[in-house]
């Protein structure tokens, strides 16, 4: 049978299997992997490509109802019957007016530490989470198995490829994942339940982590961006409505 | 549900396996440059690490082959888009150097294709990738990665007669 004329151009291209061989991966060089790996994923928090298949926005579902004090203030229980003043729109609940910043301000300014109050959630529970109250007026950015977001009024909608979330102007509710806080980040212990969770910023010192053990034995994580001007205690005290139920998923990030 | 260790375990471990495969195809893919190669492949790998919790194993080889071409793409543009370099015609590099067995020649030559119909080629005839698994790696149809690998070997057969002859 006749050669094909290009016969001796494919075993050329076949030989370049064999020459020019590239020395094997070094353990330094795996780690070095490993590392790139992690630190993408601690960045990926801030603006987070979720995968295929997940994260129906979920427009205005935020449904709640005011029962309890200041966000920073005494705690009231967040297994609090949901009983007073259910709000059944679809708008945004229109809290306690804020105070100390004005209407027309950034989402980020508008969020006055102290004058924030917890409201019972009453929308569209996640699949993955159960999420018990939010502060007054925010509204649901996102419901899925993978995360949980709400954001301020005023907060702009974001343009994003498909099944992406936006995560860098609210608070991001899912399980840990791969997240992990850089090495020898400052950490402060809070009880979250009567169990010990951790409070720190992320490498880039953009957000806030509260990392806790959850009853179904996962880790959840709840991001809050600085600029958003919450504290300590109001995180804390956000997260003790927080669970993750046994469907959660981790996202990639 | 597996734990961020495990995941990592088998993170590296793939990579192990893989890391010196996926840095020759890079390298051929860039000019047999292999610092952009060694670049590329890292942009590549960090992608397969963020998303591999949602990668199914059997088609992790497919994802970070393709992470792997588009990051070379990106890399060429980048590099037409700084220096404003392009080939439209074969290197004027000694007939002598080009001998098509020899791996810095067929390098040479493999340089002046199209992105994707180097990669092709490569995935195809130098990697033994299967049309389909081709055409998985390049996110095309199979017919294209036939068009496509065929063109790119009548081109290189074209450009090593035609400087075989202009230096006879």
């Amino acid at each position: 049978m006749e050669e094909s004329p290009v016969q001796d151009v494919i075993d050329a291209l076949g030989a370049l299997r064999t020459t020019g061989a590239q020395p094997d991966a070094g353990t330094e060089q795996l780690a070095a992997d490993l590392v790139r790996g992690h630190r993408a994923l601690n960045r990926r928090r801030r603006l987070r490509i979720v995968g295929a298949g997940l994260t129906a926005a979920v427009a205005a579902a935020g449904l709640t109802a005011a029962v309890s004090g200041p966000f920073g203030g005494s705690a009231p229980s967040v297994a609090a019957p949901r009983t007073s003043a259910v709000r059944a729109s679809s708008a945004p609940v229109t809290g306690t007016p804020r105070t100390g910043s004005p209407q027309t301000g950034s989402p980020q300014s508008s969020v006055a530490a102290g004058s924030l109050q917890l409201a019972a959630y009453t929308g569209a529970q996640p699949a993955g989470f159960k999420v018990a109250t939010l502060p007054k007026g925010w509204k649901v950015r996102s419901v899925s198995q993978y995360d949980f977001v709400a954001v301020p009024p005023g907060t702009p909608e974001r343009t994003m490829p498909q099944g992406a979330v936006y995560l860098a102007d609210g608070i991001a509710v899912s399980l840990q994942g791969a997240s992990r806080f850089s090495a020898g980040e400052s950490l402060k212990k809070v009880s979250v339940r009567g169990r010990t969770g951790q409070l720190g910023f992320t490498g880039d010192k953009q957000a806030k982590w509260l990392i806790f053990p959850s009853e179904e034995g996962q880790k959840v994580l709840i991001q809050v961006p600085v600029e958003l001007g919450l504290t300590d205690s109001q995180i804390v005290r956000f997260a003790q409505g927080v669970s993750a139920t046994g469907d959660a998923k981790p996202t990639g990030g | 549900m597996r734990s961020t260790s495990e995941q990592d375990r088998e993170f590296s471990e793939y990579v192990r396996r893989r890391r010196t495969e996926l840095v020759r195809l890079a390298t051929l893919l860039l000019s047999g440059d292999p610092n952009r190669a060694e670049d590329a492949v890292q942009v590549a790998l960090t992608r397969l690490y963020v998303a591999w919790p949602r990668i199914r194993p059997n088609t992790r080889d497919a994802y970070i082959r393709r992470c792997v071409v588009n990051a070379t793409i990106d890399d060429r543009r980048s590099v037409f888009r700084r220096r404003e370099q392009a080939h439209a015609e074969v290197p004027d590099v000694p007939a002598a150097e080009l001998e098509v067995a020899d791996h810095a020649g067929l390098v040479t030559l493999l340089d002046v294709l199209p992105a994707r119909m180097r990669a092709a080629v490569v995935l195809r005839y130098v990697e033994g990738l299967d049309v389909a698994d081709t055409a998985r790696a390049l996110g095309c149809r199979e017919g294209t990665v036939r068009s496509q690998s065929a063109r790119g070997l009548e081109r290189l057969r074209a450009n090593l007669t035609r400087l075989e002859a202009a230096h006879v």
